[in-house]
């Protein structure tokens, strides 16, 4: 197999292993992991977390690998051929949601790169007050705009320079480089003086704990949100592998990298807090942005080389963000492939597409926050979607047919939990989303059903259910149309 | 007690993903040399 710039095959089986755990890191495993592992038992979590990859992620995983190897088709086609054609508009619904986050995630990367440029001019030094500096970035209009262009802009390079062949290449970049800044953060971290509170706070386990419903809640939401499973990415990675590439040890390999790059992070993030900060709580329950932006930032200004530490982390979050990027591209990129597209034209069409609808985040932080709410949730979805589908046309012939053959490890077991699903979409989906939905109910009293200005209701339960009719039913709708309009599956014939 | 926690967690998290890695190697290096 080659892997020529321009190529449609992946070059190598480490350049797709590598490419799919940068599809997966993203971050969520250095900001959002952290956090929320020390908030629910640290330890324990971490056990829970793994549990639920082999619940939840990992058949998610292998379902997305059949979906894209047997049909040679992104989303939208990929439904078409394996579920029959008036199931099309499902392949369309997770495509959307995924192309609906990837409008905001650029944004996101936007920040990491106007941050690790901060950190290399020097802006983040003693008697920086990170938190006005956040303030500043995220609430000036149009402020956060050219960091989003920026990001777009480096991303498409990528895909268009070397389509599949430079995603495989920027990846064996990005995931070492990765991996190894957190490294050099887990080592400045530990050897900071107090550091062992942060990892007792991290590590501290109770193991009755495990019997709590909160701690597995987390732990699935993190299963689900940080290895992308369910989203369709994998789904399209895999259009581009040989016929007897392994499906089972790939998708376990892909969910345990990115559980193993979210512990370093933990490692790296929480003895820093703990040594340094005057308030470690705060900053541990200060959210995904406030811990990276404001108190993570404040602790850099302080700690000695702290200037290189910055760099380092502001650096790998770009790694993190850009790698998962070139997935969610290449997954839009697909879907127009599918239909007949020129490759350029696609990558040039997704990236302009994309760039402007993020438009909307990287001009106003609410709105934002608002999809963040409203895809992130959806997210749930499309999980669920896969499991139905894989129901559908038969989990054991699956196995047998598409799994079993080419896998390196013969373990039906980890596929067959994927019956488990509608037992998870009654305890999860039905229970906690209702709980969820009364919940958020009660942060707009009388008003949880309105839904514009979006500025005012960020957050209400009617911005999430009018936004995924309206987009889920145009998809619907347009059902017969993507049909017949997707038609044109990748070629590949190499074994 | 926190540091046994912490060894198993290690243990767990990142033996797993060196095994599968591991486990790929292995079966990389058959295919090889079936192929030839």
């Amino acid at each position: 197999m080659s892997g020529k710039a321009g190529s449609e095959q992946w070059g190598s089986r480490w350049g797709l292993i590598l490419s799919a755990i940068g599809m997966a890191v993203g971050t969520g495993n250095i900001w959002r992991f952290p956090r929320v592992a020390a908030a629910n038992g640290g330890g324990v979590f971490v056990v829970a977390l793994m549990i639920s990859l082999f619940l939840w992620a990992i058949p998610l995983m292998m379902a997305e690998a059949v979906w894209g190897k047997k049909s040679r088709m992104g989303c939208v086609g990929s439904f078409k051929v394996l579920m029959g054609k008036k199931y099309t508009w499902l392949g369309g619904v997770v495509g959307w949601i995924v192309l609906a986050i990837v409008f905001y995630y650029a944004v996101v990367m936007g920040w990491c790169v106007r941050y690790f440029v901060y950190a290399c001019m020097g802006t983040i030094k003693p008697g920086l007050d990170t938190e006005a500096l956040w303030t500043a970035f995220s609430t000036t209009k149009g402020a956060m705009v050219p960091w989003h262009i920026i990001s777009m802009i480096i991303t498409v390079a990528i895909v268009y320079k070397g389509a599949i062949a430079g995603i495989e290449k920027a990846n064996k970049v990005l995931i070492p480089t990765l991996f190894v800044l957190l490294l050099i953060l887990v080592g400045r971290s530990v050897t900071l003086d107090g550091a062992d509170k942060g990892l007792e706070f991290l590590f501290h386990s109770q193991w009755g704990e495990m019997l709590k419903g909160k701690i597995w809640l987390e732990a699935f939401t993190q299963a689900a949100w940080s290895t992308g499973a369910g989203w369709g990415l994998m789904l399209t990675y895999f259009v581009y592998v040989g016929n007897k590439e392994d499906i089972a040890l790939n998708a376990t390999t892909v969910c345990l990298a990115d559980t193993t790059a979210a512990l370093l992070a933990g490692l790296a993030v929480i003895p820093t807090i703990f040594a340094l900060s005057p308030d470690p709580q705060a900053a541990v329950t200060s959210g995904n942005t406030g811990l990276a932006f404001i108190h993570l930032t404040r602790l850099f200004t302080v700690m000695p080389g702290g200037t290189i530490m910055a760099i380092a982390f502001f650096l790998a979050l770009i790694c993190a963000a850009l790698s998962s990027m070139l997935s969610m591209i290449e997954l839009g990129c697909r879907m127009l492939l599918d239909m007949g597209m020129e490759r350029k034209k696609a990558i040039l069409v997704a990236g302009v597409g994309i760039t402007i609808l993020g438009l909307p985040s990287s001009m106003s932080i609410s709105f934002l926050d608002n999809q963040d709410w409203v895809w992130g949730v959806a997210l749930l979805v499309s999980g669920l979607i896969f499991s139905l589908g894989a129901i559908k046309i038969g989990v054991q012939k699956i196995w047998d047919e598409d799994i079993e053959p080419c896998s390196d490890i013969k373990a039906a077991w980890m596929w067959k939990l994927i019956y488990l699903f509608p037992l998870w979409f009654v305890l999860w989906f039905v229970l906690i989303f209702a709980w969820w939905t009364i919940q958020a109910a009660s942060w707009y009293p009388g008003e949880w059903y309105k839904w514009l200005p979006i500025s005012k209701y960020t957050f209400t339960v009617g911005t999430m259910y009018y936004q995924w009719a309206i987009c889920f039913g145009i998809i619907f709708v347009l059902n017969n149309w993507l049909a017949e309009k997707t038609k044109y599956p990748a070629k590949v014939d190499f074994d | 007690m926190w540091k046994l926690n912490m060894v198993i967690i290690m243990i767990i998290t990142f033996g797993g993903f060196g095994l599968c890695i591991w486990k790929t190697m292995v079966s990389q290096e058959a295919k090889q040399k079936a192929g030839k």
